[in-house]
């Protein structure tokens, strides 16, 4: 067989060694390729043995564990004979990493310019003033402007994107041919993500290195790579070209990824007509809301006039990147941050004059019923000390809901509302996994028969498909309940799935507001549109809409900004 | 627009869970647990151990090397060092324990309420706090007991005193942290009131480091106690208490080593054991 | 610039505030509440003075003055360097302790290099090298030795080391030894009840800056374990370092205190103890002084160190607002009892950092 792959992985199997002796595989019987100048993609959920993978590749498993059976070849180097020193041979010269997160990357007391340099300096391959001029040019070539002033400042002094780039910078510095990229931009927002990943297409076309790209985000897999490896529990699920993977799915696994995955959702929300029909008596009115922590040149920290209203029984989305200040404006919707000026109108309540006068206990009491907020991070949101029982009891007794004898009873309704069997309640937050937690919160909102529900990025933390389960439900329970939903997040397809309006935020500025599809098909501003338009989008799928499979037709973000 | 997967944290809480469970049976810390046992056994029944008088040698040679007889051999008026070392117990953990409460109660009632309250009444309190803490511990605890005198009781709260500040950073700490959590505002949010909150969240999440701390306190408060004593400001001769033991024996160190070796390597080894169960605390608890 | 001015002039306010505070403390609680010194010490028949002479003294040291205008003459007189008498002695304070500092001083400065340098050798070597195999075993006792050095009574260690040294290996002569022989024992007393809690921060904060991304980037460049412990984990991993070694400042004063008594030394800590047995209260106040003022100038080089080293602390003039001065202003505080926890195995975190800025 006439082999050009660079990296070939083999019958791969890695075990964890507990000191009870018991071994779990971490990664069993994985067979992978890349080729010269083509990228291969990993895919998986945290536990699928994806990063293990990328681990063993550069020779940094954990102590604990053990690679049982396979090979790794790297072009005619068998990377599992290396002892050490030969395998810092190969690191940096041979095989450039980028990890994931760019935050705790760069060593926070050296120049990047410095970091950049280190491969160099460790192989020996540049003296300080050679490799400084090496630094400027690799700084210049991931398109960081000004390079020779960035090279002396500090990585805290840079965006999540340029220390991206800077590390990439640092791992392509000695031309490896193989470039591990592990999540590398997971912890970006979307545009910056788009922009990191088009340096990476640009480099191996140019170099002709060959990528292996770590990704729990099926998107930017199918979007991307030449090649997909589905993992699930240490396996390969499937694997194969992206566009078969993402056209003709051979698994239910795979299938049910892409079903669940709100970016390649196939139904926006169903309009409801009465509820989308202009009200002229909206329940939530902000009104030129003002909030700034700190004001630098022209950007601000926190919100500026921001203004949107929500009609009853409807949800509002509001969409906006890092900073953007959406939670500032939820905070503010929720009574927990008096605005420096403007109006929170909800019902007969304005939650910026609750905090600035004094108000009676009973009608602060009256509006915390009436507004309830559902918090990011389940596992942050349960106090830990407290049972679920006890969780779901504190606020009927706090608003004096029921009696002793009827509480129990509204706490098992409440539970079988969200779906959760009723012997949890016993049961303490460490118990319970994510999406089970984000239900008990959900739970613990509705149980006070609340009018408006205000939800932060209640399901960015989640799984996938539990995150499909979760906007079901809340689906579900606004029409049961007639509640009304303001929706935070900065994920669009959550946004289109889920609301009936919408507001973009950017710097603390409203900057597009209207109905869903609306803005989806005809987005106002520019920063919308760049918005929809660094949505990773399999190729396979922006091609879709001619039926070439069996599986519905898909109009995904991409044809819904290719028709604005 | 991304497609994000939990992580599997429900296992991992529960695998931590069993990691801990371990780590709290760990040969060391049963060892440890044993060793403090039977201290505490000594201070509470010191006759249970030894059948000598602790401050009466009769007519025991004065002075005698170690023996079956007399573990740690005999002191100066041929008093057996084991005995004295036994009885000794009882004045050295209760003055510990009444330092570490010292500490305790007003650093975490200080604490609690700097960082509950903020604002001016936290500024206060924790300059108050840092003047406390820039004092060095052993002169503060000295000039306490010039004031109060000398005696047991006395050394115990003059050290407990210097336990004050740490026990009132680590709360407010704690308190502030936990306050500013999601679920802290989820409790406002659920109609909880200032106090309901700080009974029902606040205090039950912040108080177990801070009861970590007390544990590991005690080990320091032995050895603060004991320097006083050696010092000859705590408990008064004849009674036994270690570091007193220690600085009697400290006449005879050309002829007599067990005198000081002895007592302490036994003080070295409670305090060390209370270190250990202090830290596996710390690692159950958090 | 590297330091905010207005950083640097409410350091420093507050390091003069806690001064003062202290001060005040110290002089109720060993001058004022003890109430009338003069007419304990003098009043003693056996002295044989007449009624006019204690009158005298009396008038002297301003016994019948009230607690205030005592208090602005003790103040006063601290700020010159007049420290009052010795009630024991009468001899004036500030010469009682001119003539005991130089010896304290050379102890202290031996016993905290020598326990930097023991710090140092302990966490490195607790920290370095495969966690496998036969390294493994040295790793994990040194990693037990700071906790075993803690619970070493310092008077107890300074009695076996003469023990060990003088009376059985008859090494070091307890006679008449030279002054630098003389230093031996007392140094390592001192040192090795120090060197724990600076060896327990060091190994935490290295174990921790070797489990950080960057550390692993730098690995998967190709770079030995030699290399990154030079480059990027030594200067990481000393700046919870730094901040120890302000806080033991007390440590030390009270391993000088232990030694010296234990060691017939003539110093600060010997005159402190025997001040005790006396109730010698001035000279008590003025060592409490000295000591506190010892604290707060070496709390405050360090804090004012620390964005030498740190580079994220130094401020950037377009977003010192306001609200940031003050928040950098609670950071040593911040530092100081993370690293203080830290030495006694307490973890805390910070996570709350970012959320109480936006709250």
């Amino acid at each position: 067989m006439t082999d050009s792959s660079l990296l070939r992985i083999d019958g791969l199997s890695v075990d964890y060694s507990h000191r009870g002796g018991s071994a779990a595989p971490a990664v069993s019987e994985l067979d992978l390729v890349v080729h010269p100048g083509s990228m291969t993609a990993v895919v998986g959920e945290s536990g699928s043995g994806k990063s293990t993978t990328a681990n063993a590749l550069i020779g940094l498993l954990p102590s604990s564990a053990r690679v049982a059976a396979g090979r790794i070849r790297l072009g005619e180097v068998d990377l599992l004979s290396l002892g050490t020193s030969g395998w810092r041979g190969v690191r940096g010269s041979q095989i450039g990493y980028v990890p994931q997160d760019p935050g705790s990357s760069l060593n926070p007391l050296q120049t990047v310019g410095k970091s950049v340099a280190e491969a160099l300096r460790i192989h020996r391959r540049a003296g300080r003033a050679e490799a400084r001029a090496q630094v400027i040019e690799l700084l210049d070539r991931v398109g960081i402007d000004q390079p020779e002033k960035r090279a002396d400042q500090f990585p805290h002094e840079l965006s999540g994107g340029m220390r991206q780039r800077v590390l990439i910078a640092a791992a392509i510095a000695l031309r490896p041919r193989l470039l591990i990229a592990d999540e590398p931009t997971s912890a970006l927002d979307v545009t910056v993500q788009k922009q990191v990943l088009d340096l990476l297409d640009e480099l191996r076309a140019e170099t002709g290195m060959g990528i292996l790209f770590i990704t729990h985000d099926l998107a930017v897999a199918g979007e991307r790579a030449d090649e997909v490896v589905v993992m699930q529990g240490g396996r390969i699920v499937e694997s194969g070209p992206a566009g078969r993977v993402f056209s003709d799915p051979a698994t239910d696994y795979t299938t049910r990824l892409i079903a669940d995955a709100p970016a390649l959702q196939t139904k926006a929300r169903s309009v409801r007509a009465e509820a989308t029909t202009e009200s002229t008596d909206p329940f939530v009115s902000v009104e030129s809301l003002t909030h700034v922590f700190d004001r630098t040149d022209d950007r601000i920290t926190g919100i500026e006039g921001v203004d949107f209203t929500v009609a009853r029984g409807t949800t509002h989305g509001l969409v906006g990147e890092s900073g953007s200040g959406k939670t500032t404006t939820g905070k503010a919707l929720t009574g927990f941050l008096t605005p420096q000026s403007g109006h929170v109108r909800i019902g007969d309540f304005d939650a910026a004059e609750l905090g600035r006068g004094r108000p009676s206990r009973q009608r602060l009491r009256e509006f915390r019923r009436t507004v309830q907020l559902v918090h990011q991070n389940p596992f942050s949101a349960l106090d830990p000390k407290h049972s679920i029982r006890s969780t779901l009891t504190e606020p009927l007794r706090n608003f004096r809901l029921g009696d002793r004898a009827s509480r129990p009873r509204l706490v098992t309704e409440a539970m079988d509302r969200v779906a959760l069997p009723a012997d949890f309640l016993d049961r303490r937050p460490a118990e319970l996994s994510g999406g089970q937690l984000q239900r008990v919160a959900i739970a613990r909102a509705l149980i006070v028969e609340p009018e408006l529900v205000v939800f932060d990025e209640a399901v960015s933390a989640l799984d996938v498909t539990v995150q499909a389960q979760i906007l079901t439900l809340l689906d579900e329970l606004q029409r049961e309940l007639g509640l009304t939903y303001v929706f935070i997040t900065h994920d669009l397809a959550v946004v289109r799935q889920i609301a009936d309006t919408v507001s973009v935020m950017s710097h603390g500025h409203l900057v597009d507001d209207g109905a869903t599809e609306e803005i989806f098909t005809r987005p106002r501003s520019a920063y919308t549109r760049t918005l929809l338009e660094a949505i990773p989008r399999p190729a396979t799928l922006s091609v879709a809409s001619a039926p070439a499979n069996n599986r519905p037709a898909t109009p995904t973000l991409l044809t819904a900004a290719a028709e604005s | 627009m991304s497609i994000v997967f939990t992580r599997g944290q429900g296992t991992e809480t529960r695998r931590a869970r069993g990691g801990r469970a371990r780590a709290a049976l760990s040969p060391a810390t049963i060892v440890s647990a044993l060793v403090l046992l039977i201290a505490v056994a000594w201070a509470l029944a010191p006759g249970l151990f030894t059948h000598f008088d602790p401050n009466d040698g009769g007519d025991t040679p004065a002075l005698l090397a170690p023996s079956l007889e007399h573990w740690f051999g005999t002191d100066q008026t041929g008093r057996d060092a084991f005995t004295r070392v036994v009885y000794g117990a009882s004045q050295s953990l209760l003055a510990a324990l009444v330092a570490v409460g010292v500490g305790l109660i007003v650093g975490t009632t200080i604490g609690l309420i700097a960082g509950t309250r903020r604002g001016l009444i936290d500024d206060v309190l924790m300059r108050l706090i840092d003047v406390l803490l820039s004092i060095p511990a052993i002169l503060l605890s000295l000039s306490i007991v010039v004031v109060l005198g000398f005696g047991t009781i006395n050394a115990a709260i003059a050290v407990g005193v210097t336990a004050i500040a740490q026990f009132a950073r680590l709360a407010r700490s704690q308190a502030v942290q936990i306050s500013t959590s999601d679920f802290v505002a989820a409790a406002y949010g659920s109609g909880g009131t200032f106090f309901s909150v700080l009974a029902r969240h606040i205090l039950p999440n912040s108080i177990s480091p801070v009861l970590s701390l007390a544990v590991l306190q005690v080990g320091s408060a032995i050895l603060q106690i004991s320097t006083l004593g050696f010092l000859g400001y705590g408990t008064p001769p004849p009674t036994p208490e270690w570091g007193l033991i220690i600085a009697e024996g400290r006449n005879f160190v050309a002829t007599a080593w067990w005198l000081t070796v002895l007592p302490g390597l036994v003080v070295m080894a409670i305090v060390l054991t209370t270190h250990q169960i202090g830290n596996t605390l710390r690692k159950v608890t958090s | 610039m590297i330091l905010d001015t207005r950083y640097l002039i409410l350091r420093l306010g507050q390091a003069i505030l806690v001064l003062l505070l202290a001060f005040t403390a110290a002089f109720i609680l060993l001058s004022l509440i003890p109430g009338d010194g003069v007419t304990a010490r003098f009043a003693d028949p056996a002295l044989g003075l007449s009624n006019d002479q204690i009158a005298e003294i009396r008038e002297a040291t301003g016994a019948d003055d009230s607690w205030w205008s005592r208090y602005v003459l003790s103040l006063t007189g601290f700020l010159t360097g007049d420290f009052g008498y010795s009630v024991q002695t009468g001899a004036a304070v500030s010469t009682i302790i001119a003539a005991a500092l130089p010896s304290t001083a050379v102890l202290a400065a031996s016993g905290f290099v020598t326990a930097l340098v023991l710090a140092v050798i302990i966490a490195v070597f607790a920290t370095f090298g495969p966690s496998t195999g036969p390294t493994a075993r040295v790793r994990l006792v040194l990693d037990s030795v700071p906790s075993l050095f803690i619970s070493i009574p310092v008077f107890w260690l300074g009695i076996l080391l003469i023990q060990v040294f003088s009376f059985q290996l008859g090494v070091v002569s307890v006679v008449d030894p030279g002054p630098a022989e003389a230093l031996v024992l007392p140094t390592l007393t001192v040192a090795v009840p120090l060197s724990a809690p600076i060896a327990q921060v060091l190994i935490r904060s290295i174990t921790e800056v070797q489990a950080s991304g960057f550390v692993k980037v730098t690995t998967a460049k190709g770079a030995s374990e030699l290399w990154i412990l030079v480059h990027t984990v030594a200067r990481n991993a000393v700046l919870p370092g730094l901040t120890i070694i302000g806080l033991v400042f007390g440590e030390l004063v009270a391993g000088a205190v232990v030694t010296e008594t234990v060691f017939g030394r003539n110093g600060i800590g010997l005159i402190t103890a025997q001040a005790v047995t006396h109730r010698d209260n001035p000279i008590l106040l003025a060592v409490v002084v000295i000591a506190t003022f010892g604290y707060v100038i070496i709390n405050l080089a360090v804090d004012l160190l620390y964005p030498v080293i740190d580079v994220r602390l130094r401020t950037k003039p377009s977003s010192a607002s306001a609200g940031r001065a003050l928040r950098i202003h609670d950071e040593p505080a911040r530092r100081a009892l993370t690293a203080s926890a830290a030495s006694v195995g307490v973890d805390l975190d910070w996570n709350d950092e970012t959320k109480e800025k936006n709250s």
